[in-house]
């Protein structure tokens, strides 16, 4: 209420103001403390909080991220929210990555703007739901602050001396220039090495490349590549097909080193219709792998009938197959000649029975068989199997034929080889640009690649990190992440797989496609533009957008897969050629065949066939060139062979990435490392124990590497993984592990023969999550009473054949203790009403094929740390799902069996955890979860002394804070240690935390929770609709990605659910059950189908 | 006052010393050798306070003190870094640091084991090491104790395990046995100090009767809380001694039980038994008077306390090491008994591993010093061979600590599932951590010899015939009532007693 000084006596006036009495001066006579602002003194008001918040953000994101791009940079609020999208829920795209030309497609789910897991997609033809471990921890690399951030320029033929940081700019100056000048000469003197791709938005990049600088020249190098199939088929049928196999329909499949499982591009097919044969046992039939293989690959690990085999030998045993047969033209290998050892034409006694127990069923089965071949063998070895195949009746039902879509090329190896020629004929090669790849640390060691790209005037390399090859190149320029990326690729079948990106480009990297356009063109175009102007030819034109849209959404181009061409197998004589077929050769009888394909020359600078010899084995030994000439050294004694094979790491492109390096090989559990893998039986002859450094010699190839004995490794053949002994890599992949490329050759890219090896007497520790220490013969005997003799259930193993389970349908359970729930003290039964959840889970050991999906899954999910060599060396690996391997059979036995059991907590209704815990940090909750209150843990670890899975894992150390190449002994912490996480880790790597679950800091135990983040998630996805849970609703991380199904989930008081009926199954038993823990997870036992 | 040869004079000699082990039926062997008489006890016993410090003893406190020190700096390191320093990994969760813990809450058994159950049980030649083995008893409930609270994953946040009103509104959670044992232990330490204080308390008051420098005068008086000699005081001392004997005795029994559960009553082969409760006592005791022996006897000998810790006492300690020992070996057998008759396989395992397995070095050592070296002491040669108890007593105490280990780290490093089967391999942290233990250990008791009353001055005075002299005074000689019906202690340097006094010293109730 305004207030009018009513003025009594005389007037006093002190300003013209007051005398006017004007409203400004009423106003002010008001405001008693003119400068008062009671917001200033008394509380922070919303308005100016909102300011002040808004301005020290702004100043705190200008500072920090300064020198670094994160992605908030570019995103702008939105002005209006878009349909359906709610801050902090995840949403999945779907997308697609490509290795060695093939496609992948994948569900990357994006939290707020970052993708942080990768689902499989289930209407991708080659994922069907599920993916692999390299899918998994494809986010780690996409957060890792290592990889290449911009770029780079090295002085020319003083690499690594001088670097400046450059730009996109600069480079952009640079190629203007070169590409002007290139243009005058046509393109001459321009090269470009790309790593396989089979994208449609690159092939036209590519084209327009071309067309402008038509004397071009295009390579393409992959170190792990399929072409002997290709070259196979070819030889077979005249075209060079690819084969597509259909597991699922077949009851008998032969794998001659062929890793259906593990390494095949098409594994996760493979494996879903391999399993879906398997599933049958409970009805009483089940399909038959047969696997003869040259080192233990995941394939053989759940083979029915397993041989090791030289690789030399599967030619021989094919040939002896297909003649019993009765394939045309083939006849069996003749008896040995001279008996001294060197007529091993003929099939000893291991291989025949191989061979008669296969033939048998292959009769039987007849079109419902089929025979694959591993890439490794010689084209003459697929042509083959293939005609066997044929023979079968096979084609057309187990495995069809399709056309690569990609145009003829020739094979990787001649590519590469006729590249390396290019650059050292001195001035032929002006500008080398190499897309992607590694060719220096992979090229075959005999070319000297690294050698011969110093003789390029002009390199440049685009680049996901700054890898051996980008050591010796001028420019480096960062390359796109397939999650920052436009872009296509093909899947096995042909199946057009759309890649888009989830996060702009953190290093401001660019794809191939990108890079090939500017380079065509001279200006950037959007990845995205590239990709709709490709598409545009694949689409219908009417409906483009429409059809776009669908695509972009399912991940794939419906219908984009390749028809099955009709083929027939070629008849007629095999012409005089200069390259006569392998299969005529050697074979004591010299028998020709009648009707094998002429072979065309695969390269001609490769020297000429030896002229035949009698009972000489040169065959199949080396993988694209299709004769070798070191027969001679084969028939040493102490000659050994070689076979490489792609590791956790691919071919090496994953070496920094931590989750992989840190996932333990499937068959070896070995970590950090890759070990050559030899026989007992060798090591005996040799004196070698797992753990000594050995010498490897092939030609003049020498590589030092730790030697690692394994069970049904085959004698007289050493299995090296490719992929480790990285120079160039970033700190995690930096010397880890041993090179084996340097004994890869021209000659034995993936198979070589003449090995010989030493033993250097000194040691090497290998960190291995399973039998860290030698077994002795206590520990021997104990641990084959629990797996069981081989094809015997031991006591936390269950297994029997087919031909058992169908007499005793409760094997799994028969030496079960009587009821063991008859106690004279009844613990509560946890959520034992029906209307409440019980969750359960259920793993079939008969699909399990050890294959780790599941437990880098997990790794991805639940924000598990990796803890370096160091600390698996002293067994405080994290991972919270293990693949438990055991070996079943002596280490003498040439032919062991392996069991995989996927551990992890079983959340078992009578928890011994629970009850020792001083704390109550680890308790039960109403739906029978056994949970984990990591923040009221203090870390007694008496849980985990009580657990009898062993499956809690302790924080020693803030093992996400700890450096994981780091000292065995991190830096004490003085400050509080509940902010080391965030004050110690890179940004950037922040970013791939799953939000939904805690980072757990040190000292405190974890394990894991039936993935409780995913069941909250989908109680309340339901209860927004008002609606019950539903069977299926759940799927944990591990359950989502199994490519064979093995992991149920579900609810266990609903009785129709798939755990339930898992549970109620005859198979299913309780692992360590008679402890009263009452497992919440349970195994369906394992039923192999053996031949006899 | 009244000195009276109490001195038999044909005690024989044995290795220069009086030799008081014998058993004559005529007479009660002598508790104190010797001429003494009351003034000469507190002379001897106080002398060791009062004059300068030996040169010994510096040289000791030397050793020991910086191992303590060594062991405050790990413990730091340890709590800034994590418990990842030492070896401990997944199958083998607890290590170093429980098998420490239990060690030295074994080796606090026999202190108050002597103190409390031989009180109780008129054991009266115990009044000469009574102190000290309870002084020792402390000591190592100290390093126990740090074992637990450092072993935790976030050791500033063990204080969790305590119940007490927080606003999480959380208790610990009553069934784990670990909470059991904060329970055990922290009754067990704080009855074992207040009972080893209390009983100190007179002799305190000598200290303070003779101190000469002020700080001394202060500090003893402070902590003699103003006794005064008088019946009143003794009244009251002896019911409140009593008591806490009669408190302590079933801890004795109780805290190592309790320790016990920790394995008892999991599940896991090896550890999962029932004999552990009296097993575990048997052996405390057994590794108690190992260690009791080990400090007694350099102690008698350079404090010159040869007189009041005689051979007798030594002896009587040897043999309650052969009778645990007997326990624990019975204990051993009955365990591999036990696991061939369950027919459990897991079980048979573990056993089939601690002889055999990789740790099988640990299982033979604790064999041999637990079993096979406490047979010795069946012969009473080897009883009175100073160097024969003392190797002995030092093959015990490396003997329990292997014991421990066996049980810990064996029965963890192979249990169910052989893939998660591991090695333990400590690293320098566990070993200096148990080095540091020891120099805190020593350091603590160093200094206790140093600033109190070693031997209970006022205790062994009761059990000297001047204690029992009959009022008629008919008897010559004192009658050595080793077992004295008297359970007065008569004496006490702080006050003198008359001879009237010390005449009818046992005719209070």
């Amino acid at each position: 209420m305004p207030v009018t000084p009513t003025i009594q006596g005389r007037e006093y006036w002190l300003s013209l103001e007051q005398l006017t009495n004007s409203p400004e001066f009423e106003a002010r006579m008001q405001d008693e403390f003119q400068h008062y602002d009671p917001d200033l003194i008394s509380s922070m008001s919303r308005r100016k909080f909102m300011k002040l918040m808004a301005g020290s953000m702004a100043l705190a994101g200008l500072t920090l991220s300064g020198c670094r791009r994160y992605p908030e940079e570019k995103i702008a609020p939105f002005s209006r929210q878009p349909d359906g999208r709610i801050p902090g829920k995840t949403i999945p795209y779907a997308t697609s990555y490509e290795i060695g030309g093939v496609s992948q497609g994948v569900l990357a789910t994006s939290y707020d703007g970052r993708p942080i897991k990768i689902e499989g997609n289930a209407l991708h033809p080659f994922s069907l739901g599920a993916t692999d471990s390299i899918a998994q921890a494809s986010v780690l690399e996409l957060y890792d602050p290592e990889r290449s951030r911009m770029v780079i320029k090295r002085a020319v033929g003083r690499a690594g001396d001088e670097i400046t940081k450059s730009t996109w700019e600069a480079f952009g100056e640079f190629s203007a220039k070169e590409m002007s000048s290139l243009k005058a000469a046509q393109g001459e003197g321009l090269a470009i090495l790309s790593e396989a791709t089979s994208s449609i938005t690159t092939a036209a990049a590519k084209a327009k490349l071309l067309a402008a600088y038509p004397k071009a020249q295009w390579f393409e190098y992959e170190p792990i590549s399929g072409d002997n199939i290709g070259e196979g088929a070819k030889l077979a049928f005249g075209k060079a097909l690819r084969p597509q196999l259909h597991l699922a329909k077949a009851k008998i499949i032969a794998s001659f080193n062929s890793d259906l499982f593990g390494q095949h591009p098409a594994k996760l097919k493979h494996a879903r219709d391999w399993a879906t044969g398997r599933k049958t046992a409970d009805e009483g039939e089940m399909n038959r792998l047969y696997v003869a293989e040259s080192r233990y690959s995941v394939t053989g690990g759940v083979a029915d009938e397993r041989m090791g085999i030289r690789p030399s030998r599967v030619e021989p045993v094919l040939t002896a197959i297909a003649a019993k047969l009765g394939v045309t033209g083939v006849v069996a290998p003749a008896a040995p000649v001279n008996g001294s050892g060197r007529g091993i034409s003929e099939p000893n006694e291991r291989e025949n029975r191989f061979v008669d127990l296969l033939v048998a069923d292959l009769k039987r089965e007849g079109g419902n068989s089929v025979i694959v071949v591993g890439h490794m063998h010689a084209p003459a070895v697929h042509a083959l199997a293939f005609r066997i195949n044929a023979k079968l009746g096979a084609i057309g039902n187990t495995i069809t034929f399709t056309q690569p879509q990609s145009e003829p090329r020739e094979s990787h190896l001649a590519s590469i080889q006729a590249l390396t020629a290019l650059l050292n004929d001195g001035s032929k090669v002006s500008t080398l640009v190499i897309l992607g790849g590694n060719p220096v640390y992979d090229a075959p060691a005999d070319l000297k690649f690294g050698e011969a790209i110093k003789r390029a005037k002009k390199t440049i390399h685009l680049s996901l990190y700054a890898n051996e090859t980008s050591q010796l190149c001028e420019w480096s320029l960062p390359r796109a992440h397939y999650l920052e990326s436009w872009g296509d690729g093909r899947a096995w079948d042909g199946t057009i797989s759309i890649t888009q990106p989830l996060i702009l480009p953190l290093y401001d990297g660019k794809t191939i496609a990108e890079v090939l356009a500017f380079l065509a063109d001279g200006k950037w175009t959007d990845g995205y533009e590239l990709i709709r102007g490709a598409m545009a030819s694949v689409l219908p034109k009417d409906q483009f957008e429409k059809a776009w849209r669908r695509s972009l959404h399912d991940g794939v181009v419906q219908g984009s897969a390749a028809a099955p061409v009709p083929v027939t197998t070629l008849s007629g004589k095999p012409q005089d050629s200069e390259f006569p077929s392998l299969l005529g050769r050697g074979r004591g009888g010299s028998i020709k065949l009648p009707n094998v394909a002429h072979l065309s020359a695969v390269d001609p600078t490769l020297p000429q066939p030896l002229p035949e010899r009698e009972g000489s084995t040169n065959l199949a030994t080396s993988s694209n060139s299709a004769a070798a000439t070191n027969s001679e050294i084969d028939a040493r004694p102490t000659s050994l062979e070689l076979v490489f094979f792609a590791s956790e790491l691919h071919d090496g492109r994953f070496a920094n990435n931590g989750w992989l390096q840190e996932l333990p090989d499937p068959m070896t559990k070995l970590t950090w490392d890759n070990a050559a893998l030899i026989s007992k039986a060798d090591a005996d002859a040799h004196s070698i124990r797992t753990g000594d450094l050995i010498t490897i010699a092939v030609g003049i190839q020498k590589l030092d590497i730790v030697a690692y004995i394994m069970p049904g490794q085959p004698r007289g053949v050493i299995a090296l993984s490719l992929g480790y002994g990285r120079t160039s890599a970033g700190h995690i992949g930096i010397g880890v592990g041993f090179n084996t490329y340097t004994l890869r050759t021209t000659k034995g890219l993936d198979h070589a023969t003449g090995a010989t090896i030493k033993n250097t007497g000194n040691r090497y520790a290998l960190a291995m999550t399973q039998d860290h220490h030698i077994i002795d013969t206590v520990g021997f005997k104990g641990r084959e009473q629990r797996v069981g003799e081989k094809g015997e259930s031991g006591t936390i193993i269950k297994e029997a054949s087919l031909a058992e389970f169908k007499k005793n349908k409760s094997f799994a359970t028969k030496d079960e203790h009587g009821n063991i729930h008859l106690q004279l003290f009844d613990p509560p039964q946890w959520a034992a009403s029906e209307d409440g959840h019980a969750w359960g889970m259920a793993i079939d050991m008969g699909s399990c094929i050890g294959c780790n999906a599941c437990t880098i899954a997990c790794q991805a999910e639940n924000n598990i740390p990796i803890v370096g060599k160091d600390q698996v060396l002293v067994n405080r690996e994290m991972h919270w799902l293990r693949l438990d391997r055991y070996f079943k059979g002596s280490i003498e036995d040439e032919e062991p069996q392996i069991v995989h059991q996927p551990m992890m907590c079983s959340h078992c209704e009578n928890a011994p955890c629970e009850q020792v815990c001083p704390v109550a940090a680890t308790v039960h909750d109403t739906e029978g979860l056994n949970t984990m209150v990591y923040n009221r843990c203090i870390g007694t670890r008496y849980c985990s002394n009580n657990c009898p899975y062993k499956v809690r894992r302790f924080n020693y150390f803030d093992f996400h804070a700890k450096d994981p190449r780091g000292s065995n002994y991190p830096a004490p912490w003085l400050d509080m240690p509940d902010t080391q996480q965030r004050e110690s880790i890179d940004p950037i790597k922040q970013m791939v935390y799953n939000p939904d679950v805690t980072v757990r800091m040190r000292g405190v135990m974890e394990k894991c929770t039936y993935c409780t983040q995913r069941i909250q998630g989908a109680k309340i996805a339901r209860s927004i609709k008002g609606e019950e849970i539903q069977d299926g609703d759940v799927v944990t991380a591990c359950q989502s990605v199994c490519p064979t199904q093995a992991i149920t989930f579900g609810d266990l008081n609903d009785k129709n659910s798939k755990v339930r009926r898992a549970h109620d199954n005859n198979r299913a038993y309780s692992v360590l059950g008679e402890l009263n823990t009452r497992p919440r997870t349970k195994y369906l036992a394992k039923v192999r189908n053996p031949a006899e | 006052m009244t000195s009276i040869p109490h001195q038999p004079a044909d005690l024989p000699k044995l290795h220069g010393e009086v030799d008081n082990t014998f058993d004559d039926p005529r007479e009660r062997s002598p508790l104190v050798v010797g001429t003494h008489d009351f003034d000469s006890v507190t002379q001897t016993v106080c002398s060791i306070v009062e004059r300068k410090t030996p040169r010994a003893w510096w040289i000791a406190f030397f050793i020991a003190s910086p191992l303590a020190f060594a062991f405050v700096l790990q413990i730091g390191y340890l709590v800034t870094t994590g418990i990842g320093l030492w070896g401990n990994n997944n199958p083998v969760s607890w290590a170093f640091d429980i098998v420490n813990f239990v060690f030295w809450v074994g080796i606090g058994h026999a202190g108050t084991l002597i103190s409390a159950i031989l009180f109780l049980f008129r054991q009266n030649w115990r009044t000469s090491i009574n102190r000290f083995a309870e002084a020792m008893t402390i000591f190592a409930v100290i390093c126990a104790g740090t074992f637990p609270a450092i072993h935790v994953g976030r050791p500033w946040l063990a204080y969790w395990l305590l119940p007490y009103p927080n606003q999480m509104e959380m208790w610990p959670q009553f069934r784990s046995p670990l909470l059991w044992d904060v329970f055990a232990v922290g009754t067990y330490a704080t009855v074992s100090a207040l009972f080893w204080y209390i009983g100190m308390i007179p002799d305190l008051a000598t200290l303070r009767d003779r101190a000469t420098g002020r700080i001394r005068k202060i500090a003893y008086g402070l902590l003699a809380l103003g006794w005064n000699g008088s019946s009143r005081s003794w009244l009251r001392f002896e019911k409140a001694y009593l008591l806490l004997a009669g408190l302590a005795t079933p801890l004795v029994l109780s805290v190592h039980s309790v320790v016990s559960f920790d394995f008892a009553t999991s599940q896991l082969p090896g550890w999962h038994t029932t004999i552990f409760p009296p097993y575990f006592v048997a052996g405390a005791v057994f590794g108690g008077f190992a260690m009791v022996l080990t400090l007694a006897i350099p102690a008698r000998q350079f404090f010159g306390l040869k007189d009041f810790i005689t051979m007798r006492h030594l002896e009587n300690m040897t043999k309650i090491i052969l009778a645990t020992g007997m326990i624990v070996s019975y204990a051993y057998a009955v365990e591999f008994f036990t696991a061939w008759y369950s027919g459990h396989s897991y079980e048979q395992f573990t056993f089939m591993n601690r002889p055999l397995g990789p740790y099988w070095w640990a299982f033979w050592i604790m064999f041999i010093c637990n079993v096979v070296s406490p047979q010795l002491f069946w012969f009473k040669k080897c009883r009175q061979n100073l160097w024969v108890i003392m190797t002995v007593a030092m093959f015990i105490n490396v003997g329990m600590w292997f014991e421990r280990f066996v049980i810990v780290v064996t029965s963890l490093n192979r249990d169910f599932l052989p893939s998660s089967w591991g090695m333990y391999i400590p690293t320098w942290v566990d070993l200096g951590m148990l080095a540091g233990s020891f120099g805190l250990f020593f350091t603590l008791f160093l200094l206790f010899c140093r600033f109190l009353p070693m031997v209970a001055m006022a205790e062994v005075k009761t059990v000297m015939p001047q204690s029992h002299v009959h009022a008629h005074d008919e008897h010559h000689k004192a009658d050595f009532h080793g077992d004295s019906h008297h359970a007065s202690p008569a004496a006490s340097a702080a006050t003198k007693p008359t001879d009237e006094e010390s005449k009818k010293g046992g005719s209070q109730p």
